[in-house]
């Protein structure tokens, strides 16, 4: 997409609080209705920080989004989904059912391409999922004492179990995901991750919590995580 | 005689931001944010040295800045005024954990011979890409043109206002305003692939 000069030379212009009030109110909905002008202005005061001999260490850290999730706003996102994808439960072996079944949806496309495969394929990720209900045990555990809805639950072919949580309290979102070590998870394109490895004798795992939680809370879980994972089998 | 408008400083730069955000308008306050988060998290990281944990904690300061935002009296700067809420909330934080372990190193088997580094600190590598991106941002202002090169040095390291650098290089508000923009351009095209190739590198690794 072509950014308008005109819109980028407002915002300079903003940022060293050149712009009249009117302009000002004109350049935030172009903001608004335009991510890349957004990182445009973050961009800016990169170089800006480092004309004033400022630290640049924290640069690849952007905490904007999930403040703007917390409280409730849109920034260039998508609003949070709410919705449940499962009402509030603690039956184990339903969670286990259900992630086989979110497992199956959210990889129909793949093995729609490779149909020969199909059966093989579905038949060893249920039995991955279903493998390890211990697995299912600790993810559950771990959050226990929070008072949060499970949303989705899944697995992947690398033995990586992972769910999503809701905080009807607070209106926040969580993720917590079980790894074996040689499966690593992507923690990338997540907010804030906490990572604790974890090693019993049947070998090390990495269980991560990332989301719209407090430090405080995401210690907790690993906590939890810890003193249950003592029962994982592999 | 006409009178010249003075440096502005970053109080009034903030002003109309945090003006329009008091009325409600968060687009305002997400600049800000953007504007003043390395800062904040930089300084919280002072105090409990573990990014994530810093990042955290930072947004807990902003969101609690939001939400007091009526309570801002604009006496101060809004990031001496974040900058107050953030250092609060991070000793807050010291205090409340103080007695509790680090999980990350603890190890459940009989063999302890495994430890485990952390993932989540700041790294050698931060620090070598920020002496980089800063090399970069310095490099690019000397290659830019002896005009545009002027008026960004008066703008950034003078804080002469565009009237003011106007007044200095005899020329148009309207010209001093593109030749500022002109240069920051070239840089922001070099910072941003900068960034781009970070974050690619960082994912790479952590797969």
């Amino acid at each position: 997409m072509s950014i308008s000069k005109g819109i980028k030379e407002k915002i300079s212009a903003l940022s060293d609080g050149e712009l009249s009030d009117f302009e000002t109110r004109r350049v935030l909905d172009e903001i608004k209705n335009n991510p890349e002008l957004r990182e445009y202005w973050r961009t800016l005061q990169v170089s800006k920080r480092a004309f004033q001999n400022e630290s640049l260490v924290f640069e690849g850290s952007d905490i904007s989004m999930v403040v703007s999730r917390e409280l409730g706003k849109s920034v260039n996102s998508d609003p949070i989904s709410k919705e449940s994808f499962f009402s509030r439960q603690k039956n184990y072996i339903g969670l286990a059912i259900a992630s086989c079944l979110v497992v199956l949806i959210y990889n129909s496309q793949e093995f729609n391409t490779k149909p020969d495969s199909y059966p093989e394929l579905a038949s060893k990720r249920i039995s991955q999922a279903i493998a390890s209900p211990e697995a299912i045990e600790v993810l559950q555990n771990s959050i226990s004492g929070l008072n949060a809805e499970l949303q989705t639950i899944q697995s992947d072919i690398r033995g990586t179990l992972e769910a999503n949580y809701f905080l009807p309290s607070t209106g926040k979102t969580f993720n917590v995901s079980l790894s074996p070590i040689e499966s690593s998870p992507d923690l990338s394109s997540r907010e804030a991750s906490r990572i604790a490895y974890i090693k019993t004798k049947e070998g090390v795992y990495i269980f991560s919590v990332s989301g719209n939680i407090t430090a405080e809370k995401k210690l907790e879980i690993l906590q939890n995580a810890n003193f249950f994972t003592k029962n994982l089998r592999k | 005689m006409k009178e010249t408008k003075k440096h502005k400083t970053n109080k009034e730069i903030d002003l109309a931001l945090v003006r329009r955000a008091k009325k409600g308008d968060y687009r305002a306050f997400d600049l800000l944010v953007l504007k003043y988060q390395s800062r904040v998290i930089s300084t919280v990281f002072k105090y409990v040295k573990e990014k994530h944990l810093a990042e955290d904690i930072a947004q807990e300061a902003f969101i609690k800045s939001y939400k007091s935002l009526d309570s801002f009296r604009e006496e101060s700067s809004f990031y001496t005024w974040v900058y107050r809420i953030a250092v609060n909330t991070a000793k807050n934080y010291i205090v409340s954990s103080k007695r509790r372990e680090e999980i990350i190193m603890t190890d459940f088997s009989e063999d302890n011979t495994y430890y485990p580094e952390k993932l989540d600190v700041d790294s050698p590598q931060d620090i070598l890409n920020a002496s980089e991106l800063r090399d970069l941002i310095f490099e690019t202002l000397s290659s830019l043109g002896e005009e545009t090169r002027t008026a960004l040095s008066l703008r950034e390291f003078d804080g002469f206002s565009y009237e003011q650098i106007a007044e200095i290089v005899n020329c148009p508000v309207g010209t001093v305003r593109s030749r500022i923009f002109r240069g920051r351009e070239m840089i922001e095209e070099k910072v941003r692939k900068h960034m781009d190739k970070n974050l690619i590198n960082e994912n790479i690794e952590i797969s």
